[in-house]
Formats: C-alpha cells, sequence, structure tokens
C-alpha cells in the first residue's frame, strides 16, 4: 500500500461512527478516517476532491437513513461520478434495516460490494480492509 | 092419325071378332115398332109386346114384309113358332105388313086361342084391311107433309124477306129465280139485275179465292150441301167477304128442284178476325222476347189461351195446361191464394205477385206469377220462373246467414276470455256443424312434433250415437296420407270418401268402419305451427261446392285467430305477472311522458299505488335537475331506440334520490299515442354507497397497511440501531482498558439505551394512537391549553426569549380530546421554539377561528423554515429530520399528525426558509 487507506463513513449515528472508529483502529492502526453526517455533506466534499484531485478514500461506509440526503441520495449522485472517479473505491452499505427491499435496492447498485450489518465488529473491518 | 086408329080398330071390331089385335106401326127415330092399336092387351101386356115386337114376329114381318102365319103354336114344325108364355092361351097367330111409299111402315098383328083360327078368307080380309090402311096412311102423311111444307115454305119467305143475310133461290140448273132484300142490300143488285143468272158468274171477282169457288161448283153439280167462304163483289165493284151457304132442294119425289143459298156478309167478322190474328201475331211476337210465360185465364181459372217460350221451364205440356184450371197447381198454397186473387183483379184490385213452387222431374222449380185484367172476363197470369234468381238469392241468403253467424261467433270468441274459450269452441263447432248439416263438426289436437296442444271438442247431430271419433286410439302413423297434406297446411275436402286417392287407403277404411262419406279436414295453423285440426263430417255423400269450401275456409280462419289469441294473451299474462313481481322497477311512459305502467317495485319504492302512478310523469319521478336524468329522457331514448346501463336519479318521497342502474327501449308502434319508452332499472346507490365504502375502507387498510409495514421497518431499523449500539458498546468496553476511553463509551451506552427505551416509548404512543382507543371528545378552551403549553415550556421559552403573539378569539373552543391537544399543541410550540434562527428572537404568533365553519389554529414561527419542495412529501414522516439536528429523532411530526387525524382533523404547513413555517390545524 503506497498510503494509508482511507475510509469515509457516512452516518448520522455518532454512536455508531465512535464504535467503529475504535473497532478500526484496533484492526489496524494506520487507517485513517473521515466522518460525515449526511449523503449531502459526504457528496459535496466528493465533488470537491475529485475536482481539485484530491484525496479520494478507498473504502466508503454508507448508512441508508440520513436526514437531508440519505444513502440512496448519495448512492444515486455517485453513479453518475463514477466515470471521473479514477480511483477503485468499495463502497458498502451499513444499515440496521432489515427491510428486504432495501437489500434488494442496494445490490443493484453495481457499485456496492456488499452489504454490512451493525454493528460492524472488528472482524468485519478486518474483512473490508483486506478486500481491498 | 089418332082418328084414324079410333076409327080402323071400331071398323074392324065389327067386322071381326077379335081378341087380341095390335097395329104396329115403325118408328124410324127409334127403331121400334110402336103399338097404335092393342086391342085385348092388358096395359101391362102392351108394354111388354111394344117391348119385344122387333125382336119377335112383328119385327120379322116388318124386315122380311112376309106374312107369318102360325095355325098351332104347340106345333113345333111349323116356322117362326115361339115358345113364350102365350102360347097356353094363344093358338093361332097371324101377322100381315103395312106398306106405305113403296116400303114397309108397320104391322098388323091378330092372335087367337083357337087353333088356325084364321081361315084364307079372313086372312084375304086382313090383307085388304093393310092395304087400304096402307094407302090411308100414305094419303095422310102427304097431306101432312103438304102441310108442313106449306108452313115451313111460309116461316121461310117471312125469314128469308127479312132476314140480313142475303138469300138467293135458283132453280136446279143454278139460275136466280128469287132474291130477297138483303140481297140487294150487300151487293147493290135488285131482281131485275139478276134474274135467271148465275150468282156466281157476277159476284166473283179478281180476288176470289178460286179453291173455295171451285169447291162450290163441285158441290152444286153433285147437288149437295156446300159452304164456305170467300170475296164476292158488289154492283160498284166494292169487295165483301161472304159466308156462303149452299142448299139443294128436292121435291117429294126426290126429285131436285131448287138450290137455296144463303149468304152472310162476314167482311166485318173477317176483319176483326183478321185484326185479331195481326194482334195475336204482335202479341206472340213481343211475348217470345219475353223470358216469362203468358196465360189467359177466366175468372175461375180455367186456362183459356198459353203463350209458352220456354216448355222446358213449365212441369206440365201445353196440352196438359189448355183447359186445366190454373189453381191447381201442386202448391197449394199457391192455388188458393190464386183461387183469392182472380176476382179481386177482374174488380180492377191490384193484387201482389204470387210465389209458388212446382215439382218438375224431382226438381223444385220457383215461380212468380203477376195477374193482371185483360178484360171483364178474362186475366193475364204473367208467370215467371224465379228458379235461377230464386237460387242465386238462397245461395246469398245462406252465405248472408252465414256471415252473421260467423260475424256473431268472432264477436262471442273475441269477448270470452281464455278461460272460457272451451266452451266457446264448443258452441262454435256446434253451430257450424247445424248450419252445414253435418253429422259430426270438432276439433282435434295434432299430434305433430311442432304442433302446441289444445283440448280436443267435438259436436254431434247425433248425440246418442255414441261413436267415438274416428281419430281416437291412433297416432299419427296411421293416416300418413292425411298427415301429409297437413304438414304442407293443405285442406282436405273428401266429398266421396269411397273415391280418396290409393294413397289414403287407411284413411278410407278407417273412415267407412264409422260411415263417414264425406269429410273436410281443416289444420289450424298458428305462427306457422299446427295446433290442431278441424274436421267436418257426414254419413252421406256430400259434394262440398265452392260457396261451402270459401265458408270453411272463413271458420277455420276464425278458430285460427282465437287459439292465436288465447296463446298471445296467455302470454302477455305470462310477463305482465313477470314484470309486475320483477325484483326491478319496470316503467313505462308515452311519448307525452306520461306514467302507462309502473310494476310494484316501483310502487313500493314511491309509496305510490298504481292507480296514483298513472298521474305521474318522467319529470316527475326522474328530475331533470340531474343531469343523468336529462340525458335519459323519453324523447331521447326514442331517437335511440335502445340505451343499455345508464344512470338515473330516482326522486323519492322524502325529497332524497337514489342511484338507479338503467336499461330503456323504444317501442314504436304505427299508432304514435301507442308508442311505448320503458325503462327498466334497479337500486344501485346501496352498491354505489358499498363500493365507496369498500374503497374507502380499502383506502385505509391499505393506507394503515403501507403505514404499518413503513413504521415496522423504520421502527424495527431504530430499534436495531440502538440495539446494534449497545451491542457495539458493549464488545468495545468488553476489549477496551484504557478508563478514559471507557467512560466514553459508557456515557455512549447510557445514551443508546435511554434512546432505546424514548423509541420503545414512542412505539407504544403511536400503539395507542392507531388504534384509536382514548380519544374523548369535549369542549375545551383552546386559550387554556395553549397556556398549559407555555407552562411547560416555560425554561425553554425564557432561555431563548421567545415571544408569544395571542390572536385567539376570546372564549374560542374546540370539540375535541384535551390529551390529544395538549400534546399536539406541545409537539408544534416544540418545533417551533427547536428550529428557530441563530440570527433572530423567536417570535411565535398563535391564531384560531373558523373557515368554512371549520375550526381551525394556526402556529407561526420565525424560524428557520423548511424547504418544502425538497422535503414536504417527507415532513410528516417518521425518522425525518431536515436539519441535521442532533437532538431531532423525527419521530414528532409523525406522531402529531396521527393525533390530528385520530381526532378526525388535518394538518397543512406553510414555509420559507429562513423566513419561518406556519402550521394549520383543522378540527371539524
Amino acid at each position: 500500500m503506497e498510503h494509508s487507506p482511507l475510509i469515509w463513513i457516512i452516518d448520522d449515528d455518532d454512536l455508531f461512527i465512535m464504535i467503529t472508529r475504535n473497532n478500526i483502529r484496533k484492526a489496524a492502526t494506520l487507517v485513517e478516517t473521515e466522518v460525515f453526517h449526511d449523503g449531502l455533506e459526504s457528496m459535496d466534499c466528493l465533488k470537491e476532491r475529485i475536482a481539485s484531485e484530491g484525496i479520494l478514500p478507498d473504502i466508503i461506509l454508507l448508512d441508508l437513513n440520513m436526514p437531508i440526503a440519505d444513502g440512496w441520495n448519495f448512492l444515486s449522485h455517485y453513479i453518475q461520478l463514477e466515470e471521473k472517479v479514477r480511483k477503485k473505491i468499495n463502497l458498502f452499505v451499513c444499515t440496521s434495516s432489515i427491510d428486504p427491499k432495501d437489500i434488494q435496492r442496494a445490490k443493484e447498485f453495481g457499485d456496492v460490494i456488499d452489504f454490512k450489518e451493525k454493528p460492524l465488529s472488528k472482524e468485519a473491518i478486518l474483512d473490508i480492509l483486506q478486500n481491498q | 092419325m089418332k082418328v084414324l086408329v079410333r076409327e080402323v080398330e071400331k071398323a074392324l071390331g065389327d067386322l071381326f071378332p077379335m081378341e087380341f089385335a095390335g097395329l104396329y106401326l115403325y118408328n124410324e127415330q127409334n127403331d121400334k115398332l110402336e103399338l097404335l092399336i092393342a086391342h085385348g092387351f092388358t096395359e101391362e101386356e102392351r108394354r111388354e109386346a111394344e117391348r119385344t115386337a122387333m125382336d119377335r114376329h112383328p119385327g120379322m114381318v116388318f124386315r122380311t114384309g112376309e106374312s107369318i102365319y102360325i095355325s098351332d103354336t104347340k106345333d113345333a114344325t111349323q116356322p117362326f113358332s115361339l115358345d113364350s108364355k102365350r102360347s097356353f092361351t094363344v093358338r093361332s097367330r097371324l101377322y100381315i105388313p103395312i106398306r106405305a111409299f113403296g116400303k114397309i111402315i108397320g104391322t098388323f098383328g091378330i092372335v087367337s086361342s083357337k087353333v088356325d083360327a084364321f081361315s084364307d078368307d079372313d086372312k084375304e080380309l086382313f090383307r085388304f084391311i093393310c092395304e087400304l090402311a096402307g094407302q090411308v096412311y100414305t094419303r095422310i102423311r102427304i097431306e101432312e107433309q103438304k102441310l108442313e111444307a106449306l108452313s115451313i115454305q111460309r116461316k121461310l119467305s117471312v125469314i128469308a124477306t127479312h132476314t140480313d143475310n142475303a138469300v138467293v133461290i135458283t132453280n136446279a140448273e143454278g139460275r136466280i129465280e128469287w132474291i130477297n132484300d138483303a140481297f140487294t142490300h150487300i151487293t147493290g143488285y135488285v131482281l131485275t139485275d139478276v134474274l135467271d143468272k148465275i150468282p156466281g158468274s157476277f159476284l166473283q171477282g179478281t180476288e176470289t179465292d178460286r179453291t173455295v169457288s171451285k169447291q162450290l161448283g163441285e158441290a152444286i153439280r153433285n147437288k149437295v150441301k156446300a159452304e164456305g167462304t170467300l170475296i164476292n163483289y158488289t154492283k160498284s165493284g166494292k169487295p165483301y167477304i161472304v159466308y156462303l151457304q149452299i142448299y139443294p132442294v128436292f121435291d117429294e119425289q126426290g126429285h131436285h128442284t131448287n138450290f137455296i143459298a144463303l149468304q152472310k156478309d162476314v167482311t166485318k167478322e173477317e176483319q176483326a178476325r183478321k185484326e185479331i190474328s195481326n194482334q195475336r201475331a204482335r202479341l206472340s211476337a213481343i211475348v217470345t222476347t219475353i223470358p216469362d210465360q203468358l196465360f189467359i185465364v177466366n175468372v175461375d181459372g180455367v186456362i183459356e189461351e198459353i203463350f209458352v217460350n220456354r216448355p222446358d221451364q213449365l212441369p206440365y205440356s201445353t196440352e196438359q195446361l189448355l183447359g186445366a184450371n190454373i189453381i191447381r197447381f201442386e202448391n197449394t198454397d199457391w192455388g188458393t191464394r190464386i183461387k183469392r186473387a182472380l176476382p179481386l183483379v177482374l174488380a180492377g184490385r191490384k193484387v201482389d205477385a204470387i210465389e209458388g213452387s212446382a215439382n218438375q222431374n224431382g226438381q223444385i222449380r220457383y215461380y212468380e206469377i203477376r195477374l193482371s185484367k185483360l178484360d171483364e172476363q178474362r186475366i193475364l197470369a204473367v208467370v215467371r220462373d224465379t228458379t235461377s234468381p230464386r237460387l242465386i238469392q238462397m245461395e246469398r241468403d245462406r252465405q248472408a246467414r252465414f256471415y252473421q253467424l260467423i260475424s256473431d261467433l268472432s264477436s262471442q270468441l273475441i269477448s270470452t276470455g281464455k278461460d272460457n274459450l272451451n266452451d266457446s269452441m264448443f258452441d262454435f263447432v256446434a253451430k257450424i256443424g247445424a248450419f252445414f248439416a253435418l253429422d259430426k263438426s270438432s276439433i282435434a289436437p295434432f299430434d305433430m312434433p311442432d304442433s302446441i296442444g289444445i283440448e280436443p271438442i267435438t259436436w254431434e247431430k247425433d248425440a246418442n250415437s255414441g261413436s267415438s271419433s274416428i281419430w281416437e286410439h291412433t297416432t299419427i302413423a296411421d293416416f300418413p296420407w292425411m298427415v301429409e297434406q297437413l304438414t304442407k297446411r293443405h285442406s282436405i275436402y273428401i266429398p266421396v270418401v269411397s273415391e280418396m286417392p290409393k294413397e289414403a287407403e287407411r284413411e278410407q277404411r278407417r273412415l267407412t268402419e264409422n260411415h263417414i262419406q264425406s269429410l273436410v279436414v281443416l289444420p289450424l295453423v298458428m305462427n306457422n305451427k299446427i295446433l290442431g285440426i278441424y274436421t267436418a263430417k257426414t254419413k252421406h255423400i256430400r259434394k262440398w261446392s265452392e260457396g261451402e269450401i270459401a265458408l270453411f275456409k272463413l271458420a277455420g280462419d276464425l278458430v285460427n285467430s282465437a287459439y292465436s289469441r288465447r296463446a298471445w294473451e296467455q302470454e302477455r299474462e305470462q310477463f305482465r305477472t313477470i314484470f309486475e313481481n320483477a325484483a326491478f322497477g319496470a316503467l313505462m311512459f308515452g311519448t307525452d311522458g306520461h306514467v302507462r305502467y309502473a310494476n310494484r317495485y316501483v310502487c313500493t319504492m314511491l309509496h305510490a299505488t298504481p292507480e296514483q302512478m298513472l298521474t305521474q310523469d318522467f319529470d316527475a319521478i326522474f328530475p331533470p335537475e340531474f343531469e343523468p336524468n336529462q340525458q335519459a329522457s323519453c324523447t331521447k331514448i326514442a331517437s335511440e331506440q335502445l340505451r343499455e346501463s345508464f344512470e338515473l336519479q330516482l326522486k323519492l318521497p322524502n325529497n332524497k334520490h337514489k342511484t338507479m342502474l338503467s336499461n330503456a327501449v323504444f317501442l314504436e308502434s304505427e299508432h304514435a299515442a301507442n308508442s311505448i319508452i320503458a325503462y327498466t332499472f334497479s337500486d344501485i346507490s346501496e352498491r354505489i354507497q358499498q363500493e365507496q365504502a369498500t374503497r374507502d375502507a380499502l383506502n385505509i387498510v391499505s393506507e394503515q397497511n403501507k403505514r404499518l409495514l413503513n413504521f415496522s421497518y423504520i421502527v424495527s431499523h431504530n430499534i436495531r440501531s440502538h440495539a446494534s449500539n449497545i451491542s457495539g458498546i458493549a464488545h468495545v468496553l468488553a476489549d477496551e482498558p484504557e478508563p478514559e476511553i471507557q467512560r466514553q463509551f459508557i456515557d455512549g451506552l447510557v445514551k443508546s439505551s435511554k434512546n432505546l427505551d424514548s423509541t420503545l416509548r414512542h412505539l407504544n404512543e403511536l400503539l395507542n394512537i392507531q388504534s384509536r382507543v382514548n380519544i374523548h371528545k369535549e369542549a375545551v378552551s383552546f386559550f387554556q391549553v395553549v397556556n398549559r403549553t407555555l407552562d411547560t415550556l416555560v425554561v425553554d421559552l425564557k432561555t431563548n426569549n421567545v415571544k408569544i403573539v395571542n390572536r385567539i378569539p376570546d372564549g374560542f373552543k374546540l370539540q375535541t380530546d384535551k390529551a390529544y391537544l395538549d400534546s399536539i399543541v406541545l409537539n408544534l410550540f416544540s418545533n417551533a421554539i427547536k428550529y428557530r434562527r441563530a440570527d433572530a428572537d423567536p417570535e411565535i404568533i398563535i391564531e384560531a377561528g373558523k373557515r368554512n365553519t371549520v375550526p381551525y389554529f394556526s402556529i407561526r414561527d420565525n424560524g428557520k423554515g423548511i424547504d418544502l419542495e425538497k422535503y414536504g412529501d417527507k415532513l410528516f414522516g417518521m425518522f425525518k429530520t431536515f436539519h441535521g439536528n442532533r437532538d431531532a429523532r423525527g419521530i414528532g411530526l409523525f406522531i402529531t399528525r396521527n393525533q390530528i387525524e385520530a381526532l378526525g382533523g388535518t394538518i397543512e404547513v406553510e414555509s420559507k426558509v429562513g423566513e419561518g413555517t406556519m402550521f394549520t390545524v383543522y378540527l371539524p
């Protein structure tokens, strides 16, 4: 690895963020994380980074239920950015939803690697990191 | 003569003692010998002798002219001795003939009781006496004749002189010796003109009929009587017609001495006769042109003359009629009437024509006799044969009677209800049977696949005959020929059963068994199906005339129409009943929009009797203020013929209306007044309501379902979030040695579990709201509710320096649940405070009132506002937050809305980003 992998956590639940960050630290200390609380914030940042050729994440952990712009909103914009993203980004959807519709819908987005259930354990994070 | 006889008798008595003596004289006129002298005879003997004289001796002598002498009557050897009673007393007989004018004129007979009583001298004496008697007789007769001749002559000359008839006396050669005055009067000739001339020579002329004159000439030459009629000419040359009689006259010796010619001027008579003859000829000519026969009869009815043109029309020959009495014709009534009429006619009275009939060679002929006066003694009878016109008239009468019969029967059948049809049909077949003099008249069902059953009806002339129907116990297979005919709808007319066609062998056998000789079978057809058959049967041969066949056809038609009518009526009754009792409404309107018929469904629905319904019209029942009713008016339907499945609004008595689903059809009639627009409809208002209710329920349910599903996912997600956090923190804590970090995570744990608890509580609240229990509506003072809320939020209000503007009308009350209202108002206020702008002091305006009679209140803030375009539909969704506000769990508005809806109200929002938000709640 050239640089430390960057994981974006897009979620409005602070507690989840706290837990996940802790687990990431525990799993691999060199991993950087960036946190966004809604889809809009994160999408704007992504667009800006692309335009300015800034640092893009290697992994995105996306929550579905967020205010202002939820995960679906993010995904629908993300697809449009696809060509511009020269970097391979592994996108994971994390949710505590058990709605099969959500699962199905998530899988229809080609960019979604996988569907992850909360909470994200250390093992799950290792798994995500190793798949890079 | 008597004197002579007496003298002779006396003389004879003197001369000779006579016992029995008789003098017989021949009477030419009765060819008998009469006794002039009957000396010694009793009256009875005299009569006897006279009676038998011709057959006995006197007769013999008279005939032969020879005397007869019988000396002994008992001596059989003597000729002429006849055995008689007298022979006992009379023993000798002497008969001597008496001669005069050269012939025997009688016999003298003398008899004696003594045998041979007469000597030769005696005989001689008697012979002399007879001779003498003869001579005397002769003399007397001559004298008598002379006297007679003189007398006649005298009479004749008187007649001849005074008569109107011309008398001419000629000599034996025919030359005129004497003429009378009449001759001169007629002919113009005097005696001096014609004396010694032959009458024919100057009397006859160019026009004299040569034949007659020749005949007369012939008779004259033969010296016999002659007569004739011919034309003579007067002295002046004028012709006249004369009836001539010529008599030859003879003297005593028989020599022809004269002719007497009697001439009668019959010119006038001849002319008259010619005139009569001409008139007769004319009359004949006239009479031959008229078809009537003329008779001239006298007052007693005796036929004196006949003018007969058509002897074939008269039942009697001319010979039979002439001289016969017209009264004695066969029809005695006729004769009596004529007898009564004749004197009336002679008296100058007018008499009506007399009708009568006579039997001519077995055929009845009908006559009319008209009488008129010809002259004082004779009547002209004109006899017209009215058989033809009479028969035609009879046939016409018959037809007229039949048509009357049919007319009566058809009126009867028309007025008969379908239930009495059989009785009427029996009456019908009976009357037909009687009219046509049938033996049987019947209607029978015809068991064919396409026939409709009717009841058998039979009439028999002889009700006691006990014979069964010829169709009984048979099937159509028994009568193939008849079935074939009837199937083709042919009528069957059989005048003579024994002459039926070969193919009808079975039918013929059956009919013959039943003694039927003539037959008519008519098929009774309705709607092209055979109902049955009408049969007319007679036991004698009957040549069905064209007229009769036509009448049967008419009768058949009548029967057909009667049965058709019944079937039609039954059908009509069925449909009527069905409609009357249907589970849908049926209304019939005329083209004028007035009700013609309303069935029970309609009457019940409109609380009206059928009679009341008839006074209604379309607009009263389906008012035109409803658009569908206008579109479905009678006129509109009439132009379309048929419309299906359209709506009508029916006006009920309570002024409410119901929706009907209807079909309508236009039934056109030739008479516009009879055209009908018929609507059938059923009540779908309930159905519509039910459908609506169902739809509503469905909506609610599906909405609820959606929400519930949504709810369940969201809830589960939220719970899982908290749960996962708790779990995650727990794992972290398990591995985390650092107390600082531990503490962080323990705080987090506390938070998570609080959140979980809160979520579960909200869940509970929501469940309560969803089940809509606990709503207790009452009149709530809104001002008080707001006050309570402000009390609850007093800390936040103060901290944030919130200004409250109160625009609640005094005493404004809401009919609602207090607890719910509290919760709603609290939440809205909370939000208003929470989403305040950072750069301005928050101000909250509370209003209340009514809009369109609906009570409402509104809470307006000057906070951050919401971008309704982006988030409008998510506003009241569960767990949606719009500002990233960490405190917002997004359930508040969701619950609020549910609470408002549970109260039966609605909530609306207006908002502008950066300026503020206003929530308006309507609580009807």
